[in-house]
């Protein structure tokens, strides 16, 4: 989810839900996430995202890589500009 | 204020004793059935088929118990006592559905509780938005906000659960049980008490046009149930009324009430004995 307090603020990512359909993602994410009165929140399924210039980018591909496979960076066989993930 | 075509009522002082008595029973029977559904809720909040329902289930408590209190303390205006209601009545006493008496066993049980009963609830509060008596109108339009997430939860599931066998025959059998009691709490055709409250400009529409518009949210949910149609664009029951038992003051069954074990929660037993 994305949320900002105030309409001047920027949208910021404030955490993940999971859900089997948008509606109930929709409500999981409002009543989940209800630290602060919100102006606006926003969610997208993660398949939304395309990553831009890493070709195994956590966020978009699903989470961390396994434990003792190592950062990110050192599986990105080609740092920059790489083939985008599949959404 | 909005301005209100008829004279508005800015306390249940001003109110003629008929409409202040059948306000004071339609009011006494949403707060009970907003406190009994709170507890339902809870009853979920470990044990829901995900962590993001469980927590779902603890903000529709919540807010159920947030709008009961907002309803009982109302009710100080129409004789009652609100400490007494919320801690010294019998089981007898509630006028809550009998929907809500005990725990439910599902989850599509607890489904037919959040997505036919809840939205049955908020249907009848609907009809105070341009009530005459102008002490609700902010209090319905809070409240209504909230309950759009629970509708939204209810749905949401229940189309979920649609998409299989086994989730649509289980959610046949909940929904065709809580069936009648919902299509019941409007109130028959010429209810005297809605009647009343419509002429006093109240409530907005009768008892008929109520129960209509709560199949027209419910029915394309549900269509594949067996339990509504179409007929002329609108959502129509399948099954009638059955108004067999129906207690037109407590809005239900006429016998039974909570369990003990929901009486106990509802009252505070338990801990008020350390007071």
């Amino acid at each position: 989810m994305f949320a900002r307090k105030q309409r001047a603020d920027r949208f910021e990512h404030v955490g993940t839900i999971t859900a089997p359909n948008r509606k109930l993602a929709r409500v999981y994410a409002w009543q989940t996430y209800d630290e602060a009165k919100w102006f606006e929140m926003t969610v997208a399924p993660r398949t939304a995202f395309s990553a831009v210039n890493l070709t195994q980018a956590p966020f978009t591909l699903g989470g961390a890589p396994p434990m003792g496979q190592g950062s990110v960076a050192d599986n990105d066989s080609t740092p920059g500009y790489g083939t985008p993930a599949e959404s | 204020m909005t301005e209100t075509t008829k004279s508005g009522f800015k306390s249940a002082a001003e109110l003629p004793d008929d409409l202040h008595s059948h306000l004071g029973i339609l009011l006494l029977s949403l707060a009970d059935n907003k406190r009994m559904l709170g507890i339902r809720y809870s009853d979920w909040i470990l044990g829901a088929p995900s962590v993001e329902a469980g927590i779902a289930c603890s903000a529709m408590a919540q807010d159920e118990w947030g709008h009961g209190r907002i309803i009982y303390s109302m009710l100080k205006d129409f004789g009652h006592d609100p400490a007494a209601l919320e801690h010294e009545r019998t089981s007898e006493e509630y006028r809550s559905s009998e929907l809500l008496d005990c725990d439910v066993s599902s989850w599509p049980e607890l489904l037919a509780l959040n997505f036919l009963w809840d939205t049955a609830i908020s249907v009848q509060v609907e009809m105070l938005l341009e009530s005459c008596f102008e002490p609700i109108h902010y209090k319905v339009r809070k409240l209504l906000e909230e309950e759009r997430f629970h509708f939204d939860h209810g749905s949401g599931w229940t189309s979920r659960l649609m998409t299989s066998d086994e989730g649509k025959n289980a959610l046949g059998k909940a929904f065709a049980t809580a069936w009648n009691a919902c299509l019941r709490w409007f109130g028959p055709e010429n209810d005297p008490l809605i009647e009343a409250l419509v002429e006093g400009g109240i409530v907005s529409t009768n008892a008929d046009c109520a129960r209509m518009r709560w199949l027209n949210r419910v029915g394309p949910t549900v269509r594949d149930l067996g339990l509504v149609y179409t007929e002329n664009s609108e959502w129509v029951s399948e099954p009638t009324p059955d108004w067999n038992g129906w207690s037109p003051v407590r809005r239900r069954a006429s016998e039974g009430g909570p369990d003990a074990d929901s009486l106990a929660r509802a009252r505070g037993d338990r801990n008020r004995s350390l007071l």
